[in-house]
C-alpha cells in the first residue's frame, strides 16, 4: 500500500475540496472579477450610451485626474474615511471594552447594533429631521448650527450619521476580538501584579490588533464607497463640498451618460482603496 | 394520400409561422407597450382611467403602467437603455431629453400615430403634422426640436409662481393682496416683520440642494435684471454677466444681510421647498407651478386654505418676467419595438388636455385647454396664464445635469458659504464653457 506523505490530501479529498469551492469561485468571477475587468477595458474607451465604443488610450485617465471635480470629490472621500475609521475603530473599542467589563451585555449590544439594520434610507430621514435648525439635535445641545447647510458642519454631519450607523457593526466585531482573548493571560498578569491599565497596554491591544486592522479595513471600504447619505442628506451640497466619488461616479454614469470617464474614477477608487488597505496592513499588522 | 401528408406540412409550417413571427405588427396582433412616468398621484390616477379607456378604443394593444420617483426615474431609463429595454414610452422632465436625442437614442414624433391617438385619420404624413403643429403654441413645440426634428410631445407645460402663506403675513400686520410683493425689493421689505411676527420660521424659502430648481428660479431673476442665462440655443452661457451677478447678489443678501432665509429649516437633499413652504416654516415660496394646488391640498390642507398665488417678483423698474417654462415631453426611445402604439399612446393622451387640467391643475401645453373657458373658470388661472404668456421656455442643452451642478455650486457657494458672487459665477461661468464646448 502506497505511504501517503503527510500535508497532502489524498486525491477524493482534493477533489472534494475544489468542487466545494468552484460554486464560490464562480459566483466571483461573475459578480465580482468580470465586472471589475469590464469596468478597466471600459475605462480605455470613449464609451458612452449611444456612441459606438473606441479605444482611447489613457486619455479617460488623463481627463478625470486633471478634472477638479475628480480631485475635489477625492479629498471629500479621504476626508469622509479618515474621519469614518479612526473614531470609528478607536469608539468601538472604547465602547466593547466598556460593555465587556460590565453586565447586561446583550442588551447594550441590541441597542447600539439596532441602527445597522435600518435602511439607509430610514436612517438618512431620521437625521434629516434630528438636523433642521428647529431640530431636536440643536434643541438638545441648546444650539444654533446649520448642521446640513453650512459648509463648515455639512461633511461632520454625514461622517456623524456614518458613524451612528457603522458603529454597532464595529463594535460587535471588537466584543468577539476581546472574547476570543484568552482569560488565563489576564490571569497570569494579575498574579504577576499588573493592574488594569497595564493588562490593557499589554495584553488587549496587541491581541485585539488583527481585529482592529479588520475594523479599519471595513470603516475605511465604507467610506469610500459610500452614496446613500450624502446623496440623501446634502445632494453634494451645499455647493460640492459634501460630493464623494461615488456619487461623482454615479452622475457621470447615470446624468452624463459618459461610462468612460464614470469607470476610469472607479478604477482610480478601487486603486486608493486597495493602497489604503496595504497601508493599514503594513501599520497593523502583528508583528512577528 | 401523398397529397394529403404535404397539405399537413404546409398547414403545419403556416401554423408555426404565425406562432413565430414578430408581434409587432398592430393590426394583426397583440402588442404590448410598457409606458413610465415620474410618481404625480394626481396625475397617475387619472392616466389609469385615461389608458383603459386607450385600451378599450384599442383592443390589440396592452399598456403597462409604471409610475417611477422623480429622482430615480432618468436612472432607470439610462439603465434601462443600456441593457437594451426599457419602456416604449417615457414621460421624461424637459431637461433631459436634449442628451438622449444627441446620442441618436430617440425616435422622432410618429405624427401619424400621434394624429390618430387623437381620433384623427390624417391622409398623409405632412396633414398629420400639420395638425400635431396646430393643436401647441410654436414656442411649446420648439423646445423639443433639434435640428429642426421634433424629438417628443410635451406634456405637463409649467412655470413657477409665487406663493405667501397668507396666516403668516396677517400675522405680520402685513395685508396679503396690498402687501403681496411685485419686485425683489417688496420681499425684502416684508421680511423684518414677517421674522419678528413668525419667531422661527423664514420668510422666503429658496431651493437649495436641487440644482434643477434653483436654474429655474435663478433663470427668472437673471431675465427680470435685464439679461439671459443661455442663448436660446443652449449653446452660450451667459453666467458672469452683470445681470447674473445682481440676481445672485440678491439672493445672497436674502440669506445673509436680510436674514429672510433660514437654511437650517431646510429644504435638505431628502425634503423639498414645497414642503418646507407647505409645513409652514416659511412665508414666501418661488418654486411651485400650476401643479402646486392639489398638492397642497392633499398634503397640507391648513396651508391650503390660506395660500395666495402670483407672479414671481422682478427687480424694481423691470419688465415683467415670467417664470422658466419647463415641461415633461413624451419620449419614445428609438430601440423601442412598438413605436407607432406608443406614438398612439401619446397622442391619445394629450388629446384629453382639458381633463388633464382640471383634475391635475397641469396644462399639457395644447392651445385649446389654454384658451378654454373652462381653464379661465380655475381659480388663480389669469395668473398661471400671464406667468406663461411673459416666461421663456428653458433652452435645450446637452450637458444639463453637469451645467445646472456647476451653476448650483456658485449659487449655493455665495449664499451658504463666503464666496463673493462675481467670482463664483466667473468660476462657473469658465467651467461651463469647458461642458458646452465638448
Amino acid at each position: 500500500m502506497r505511504k501517503q506523505s503527510s500535508g497532502y490530501l489524498s486525491r477524493r479529498e482534493s477533489r472534494a475540496g475544489i468542487l466545494f469551492v468552484i460554486p464560490t469561485m464562480i459566483l466571483l468571477l461573475v459578480f465580482s472579477i468580470a465586472p471589475i475587468a469590464g469596468t478597466l477595458g471600459i475605462s480605455f474607451s470613449n464609451y458612452s450610451l449611444g456612441v459606438p465604443m473606441k479605444f482611447a488610450g489613457l486619455e479617460n485617465y488623463r481627463s478625470v485626474l486633471g478634472d477638479s471635480d475628480f480631485r475635489t470629490a477625492l479629498m471629500t472621500t479621504l476626508k469622509l474615511g479618515f474621519g469614518l475609521a479612526l473614531p470609528g475603530t478607536l469608539l468601538a473599542f472604547l465602547i466593547a471594552i466598556s460593555i465587556n467589563a460590565g453586565q447586561k451585555t446583550n442588551i447594550f449590544t441590541s441597542i447600539f447594533f439596532a441602527p445597522v439594520i435600518y435602511p439607509p434610507v430610514v436612517s438618512a430621514f431620521i437625521w434629516s429631521a434630528a438636523y433642521r435648525g428647529d431640530g431636536f439635535l440643536n434643541r438638545i445641545l441648546g444650539t444654533n448650527i446649520e448642521w446640513l447647510t453650512s459648509y463648515k458642519w455639512a461633511l461632520f454631519s454625514i461622517v456623524l450619521v456614518m458613524l451612528w450607523t457603522n458603529l454597532g457593526f464595529y463594535i460587535v466585531i471588537s466584543l468577539t476580538g476581546l472574547r476570543g482573548i484568552s482569560n488565563t493571560y489576564y490571569e497570569a498578569a494579575s498574579i504577576d501584579g499588573a493592574n488594569r491599565w497595564e493588562q490593557l497596554r499589554w495584553i488587549t491591544i496587541p491581541l485585539i490588533k488583527p481585529v482592529l486592522l479588520f475594523i479599519g479595513i471595513v470603516a475605511t471600504g465604507d467610506a469610500l464607497q459610500v452614496f446613500t447619505q450624502p446623496y440623501l442628506l446634502t445632494a453634494g451640497g451645499p455647493g460640492s463640498s459634501t460630493r464623494v466619488l461615488a456619487s461623482l461616479i454615479y452622475e457621470s454614469s447615470f446624468r452624463s451618460l459618459d461610462f468612460g470617464a464614470s469607470s476610469t474614477m472607479a478604477m482610480v477608487l478601487l486603486a486608493l482603496a486597495l493602497l489604503i488597505s496595504t497601508i493599514q496592513f503594513a501599520f497593523l499588522r502583528p508583528k512577528e | 394520400m401523398k397529397n394529403k401528408k404535404i397539405f399537413a406540412l404546409l398547414a403545419s409550417v403556416l401554423v408555426c409561422a404565425s406562432i413565430f413571427s414578430p408581434v409587432n405588427s398592430m393590426a394583426a396582433s397583440q402588442v404590448t407597450i410598457n409606458y413610465w412616468t415620474h410618481v404625480n398621484p394626481p396625475a397617475n390616477d387619472l392616466e389609469k382611467i385615461l389608458i383603459s379607456r386607450f385600451e378599450k378604443a384599442n383592443p390589440n394593444i396592452k399598456v403597462n403602467f409604471l409610475p417611477v420617483g422623480e429622482s430615480d426615474i432618468a436612472t432607470k431609463f439610462t439603465t434601462s437603455l443600456s441593457g437594451g429595454g426599457g419602456p416604449d414610452l417615457i414621460n421624461l422632465f424637459s431637461s433631459f431629453w436634449p442628451k438622449y436625442a444627441s446620442t441618436g437614442l430617440l425616435a422622432s414624433v410618429d405624427y401619424m400615430a400621434y394624429a390618430q391617438g387623437h381620433g384623427q385619420k390624417p391622409a398623409n404624413v405632412s396633414d398629420a403634422k400639420k395638425y400635431f403643429e396646430g393643436i401647441y403654441s410654436s414656442k411649446v413645440v420648439a423646445g423639443f426640436q433639434i435640428n429642426g426634428a421634433q424629438m417628443g410631445v410635451p406634456h405637463e407645460v409649467s412655470n413657477y409662481s409665487f406663493w405667501i402663506n397668507s396666516d403668516m403675513y396677517k400675522k405680520a400686520g402685513l395685508d396679503p393682496v396690498a402687501k403681496f410683493p411685485k419686485t425683489w425689493e417688496d420681499v425684502i421689505a416684508n421680511c423684518a416683520p414677517i421674522l419678528k411676527s413668525n419667531p422661527g420660521k423664514s420668510a422666503i424659502v429658496l431651493p437649495l440642494f436641487n440644482a434643477g430648481e434653483q436654474y429655474l428660479v435663478f433663470d427668472q431673476m437673471v431675465r427680470s435684471a435685464g439679461g439671459l442665462l443661455f442663448s436660446a440655443d443652449g449653446k452660450t452661457p451667459y453666467l458672469d454677466s452683470a445681470a447674473s451677478v445682481k440676481a445672485l447678489t440678491l439672493l445672497k443678501d436674502l440669506v445673509k444681510k436680510y436674514k429672510c432665509v433660514i437654511p437650517s429649516l431646510g429644504p435638505t437633499a431628502s425634503t423639498d421647498n414645497i414642503d418646507v413652504f407647505g409645513g409652514g416654516s416659511s412665508a414666501m415660496l418661488a418654486a411651485a407651478g400650476s401643479w402646486y394646488i392639489p398638492y397642497l391640498q392633499d398634503s397640507f390642507p391648513k396651508v391650503y386654505k390660506s395660500f395666495k398665488v402670483g407672479l414671481l417678483p422682478v427687480f424694481a423698474g423691470s419688465k415683467p418676467a415670467g417664470g422658466a417654462i419647463y415641461s415633461y415631453a413624451l419620449l419614445v426611445p428609438k430601440q423601442s419595438k412598438n413605436a407607432a402604439a406608443a406614438w398612439k399612446l401619446a397622442g391619445f393622451l394629450a388629446a384629453n388636455g382639458q381633463e388633464f387640467f382640471n383634475k391635475t391643475g397641469v396644462w399639457l401645453g395644447d392651445k385649446a385647454t389654454l384658451a378654454s373657458a373652462e381653464t379661465a373658470k380655475s381659480p388663480q388661472w389669469a395668473i398661471f396664464k400671464e406667468n406663461l404668456d411673459t416666461g421663456v421656455f428653458l433652452p435645450p442643452i446637452i450637458p444639463i445635469d453637469a451645467v445646472t451642478e456647476k451653476l448650483k455650486a456658485a449659487i449655493e457657494g455665495a449664499i451658504l458659504g463666503t464666496t463673493d458672487p462675481k467670482a463664483a459665477l466667473a468660476t462657473a461661468q469658465k467651467a461651463v464653457l469647458k461642458l458646452l464646448s465638448k
